[in-house]
């Protein structure tokens, strides 16, 4: 996410929010927007919108603007991105970027060892996938819908209203 | 106190514990479980972990009017405590009925027999000198190796049960797990390969397996120039492993009760009798047959080990439960429900998963396919409800019914009903995945067996890149 409009500051403003009071105790360490994670295999770095580190943070060669280890990460998408489509995968590259792809930030954190959750949280609409680590190299799932729903994390126990995630997020806005 | 003599000495107290307060509530059993394991963890030939541990810890579940109350101990003292916090707990929530398929109840005790050598007569020292002999593998295949990583756990599990019916069962059982990966990268292209085996049996299955360690870094290496796959629909044919992941994964999660008793939905597109494959596909779960990773005599609730047919001449004939999904569901339990241990409640999970041998001979499969794909292994899954991708651990085009160019990044997508219904052909080959590993809710890492032959499927969503449908 760079260039924010309101509506993503917004969310990130709730989630920053919700995150630290529902596990920002001693277990865990929410931090927001700017920490880069490095991908030691990949020899390069990403910078989630928020993420979460359980114990310490475990940094790369001692570096501290090199974090190893978030449990989970949140990125709020820029667009209207299309949900979970199926007859996507056989879209060629150009097509899937015109209806609207995502960064390829989760495809790359999954190498992470101790990523456990991966959220992906639209600003057109009230909905979040979250990815869970299911088994070591398999992802399970789930999306919430509607403003009455609830996301509860594969970690941390949180629960995370979406009425809290989107509050004061105007969907008239266009991005 | 030794261990073995501390669960020795607590079976005559659970007995009585499990009389005193058994007529409180409807069903309560207590399950108690000594372990002792190790884990190592090498990466880049560097050990990150290297651990021996023993626990001893149990847990009690009572369950009153259909409420169940639960309470996990780590020390033996507090034994009779958490029974009465159970007892306590399932009848302030209980206010139905108890629904619990009944089972005979049992006093024996089984060991889990080992065809080999017991891990725990092996040194750490000496696994860990397996490690790094597996580790320098990987690293040698070639200056263009990133890094690698190699893990090895092993644990025997002693498991007493005792329920408030009279059942007294002691088993015990070892379990070995070795993960080996390798990670590629020229440039910007970063590419993997891995390999993962297990055993109930030997810790000499772990040993000899050079061949099998270094190809995860050749593929690695391989994929490196490899051009991706064009995405598309094609005719495909899987290797005995994908099928084994399919099997278990995209299949065999929706086959327990407690999934669909949970979901009406779910519960409706699994009826009994739904016709789901051809007439030559059979799948099967089952701790019952010996020697896999998902083998053992008693379920965590004391049921028997079974071999239950989930799909019989294309057909849904069964599905997995605990005694509460039986009995919910006016079924037979099947001995499936597992905890990973004492932290947990059972759950419905799988065990040994398979679909049965075919008759097409493994080359036929291939034959008449004019454009298609061959995968072989997996790299990396996502499900969600029906839907599945598995990313292949490699491939080749196949072109005029032979196998034409490797390509990557291919990735398998598709409905797990409609992918059965699209089953061509069965292959006459078999294969046991002893990978295990399964998760849910919260119990990762649990061991299971997956098998099957290879399969040709028409019609397969192809797709280049792993998260092109999530994303």
């Amino acid at each position: 996410m760079s260039d924010s409009s309101v509506n993503q500051g917004r969310i990130l403003r709730n989630l920053m929010r919700l995150m630290d009071v529902t596990c920002g105790h001693s277990l865990y360490e929410v931090l927001p927007r700017g920490v880069q994670v490095w991908l030691p295999e990949q020899g390069k770095g990403v910078y989630p919108d928020l993420l979460v580190v359980a114990g310490e943070p475990l940094l790369h060669d001692g570096q501290d603007d090199k974090l190893l280890n978030p449990c989970v990460i949140f990125e709020i998408l820029s667009g209207p991105t299309p949900s979970y489509d199926p007859e996507a995968a056989m879209l060629p590259d150009s097509q899937r970027l015109a209806k609207g792809q995502r960064s390829g930030m989760f495809r790359r954190c999954r190498a992470i060892p101790y990523l456990q959750t991966y959220l992906f949280v639209h600003q057109t609409e009230a909905r979040v996938e979250q990815f869970y680590r299911a088994e070591e190299h398999l992802w399970g799932m789930t999306a919430q819908s509607g403003l009455d729903s609830v996301v509860e994390l594969a970690i941390t126990d949180a629960r995370l209203p979406m009425m809290d995630i989107y509050e004061q997020v105007d969907f008239s806005l266009l991005v | 106190m030794d261990m073995v003599e501390a669960i020795d000495q607590a079976k005559t107290r659970v007995q009585e514990l499990c009389d005193r307060w058994g007529p409180r509530v409807d069903y309560l059993a207590i399950r108690l479980e000594q372990s002792e394991g190790t884990d190592i963890f090498l990466r880049g030939g560097q050990a990150e972990t290297l651990s021996e541990a023993i626990a001893i810890g149990g847990h009690v579940r009572a369950c009153y009017r259909g409420g169940w109350g639960f309470a996990s101990f780590n020390d033996l003292e507090s034994l009779a405590p958490c029974v009465e916090a159970a007892v306590a707990a399932a009848r302030l929530v209980g206010h139905d009925e108890t629904l619990l398929a009944p089972v005979a109840p049992v006093q024996v005790t089984r060991r889990l027999p080992l065809t080999g050598t017991d891990p725990r007569q092996i040194s750490l020292a000496r696994k860990k000198a397996l490690c790094n002999h597996y580790a320098d593998l990987l690293q040698g295949i070639d200056h263009r190796i990133a890094t690698t990583s190699v893990r090895y756990n092993d644990v025997a599990q002693r498991v007493l049960l005792a329920t408030s019916e009279g059942t007294l069962i002691d088993q015990a059982w070892s379990d070995m797990e070795m993960r080996f990966a390798a990670t590629a990268r020229d440039g910007d292209t970063v590419q993997t390969g891995r390999e993962t085996t297990g055993s109930r049996k030997a810790y000499e299955d772990l040993e000899d397996l050079d061949d099998q360690v270094m190809g995860a870094a050749q593929r690695a290496v391989a994929a490196l120039d490899l051009p991706s796959v064009r995405g598309a629909a094609y005719d495909v044919v899987i290797d005995p492993i994908l099928t084994g992941l399919f099997v278990h994964e995209a299949f065999g999660h929706l086959s327990e009760a407690d999934m669909a008793y949970e979901n009406p939905d779910l519960l409706e597109s699994m009826s009994l009798g739904r016709r789901f494959g051809p007439d030559s596909l059979q799948i099967f779960d089952g701790a019952a047959p010996q020697g896999h990773r998902g083998s053992y005599f008693y379920d965590d609730e004391g049921t028997p080990a079974t071999t239950t047919q989930l799909i019989e001449n294309g057909v849904l004939v069964g599905r997995l439960h605990s005694r509460e999904t039986a009995g919910k569901l006016g079924e037979q339990p099947t001995g499936n429900a597992r905890c990973l241990n004492y932290h947990y409640s059972p759950l419905v999970r799988m065990t040994n998963t398979w679909i049965e041998r075919g008759t097409t001979p493994v080359d036929d499969l291939f034959a008449d396919i004019k454009e298609g794909v061959y995968a072989r292994n997996w790299l990396e899954g996502m499900t969600n409800g029906e839907m599945f991708t598995f990313t292949a651990g490699e491939a080749w085009m196949i072109r005029n019914g032979k196998l034409a160019e490797p390509v990557r990044d291919v990735t398998l997508s598709g409905n797990v009903f409609r992918t059965l219904a699209d089953i061509e052909a069965i292959g006459d080959d078999f294969y046991w995945d002893e990978s295990g590993g399964c998760g849910k809710g919260g119990q990762n890492g649990l061991p299971v067996g997956c098998g099957g032959p290879s399969l040709r499927i028409r019609n397969v969503v192809v797709g280049g890149e792993a998260e092109a449908e999530y994303e």
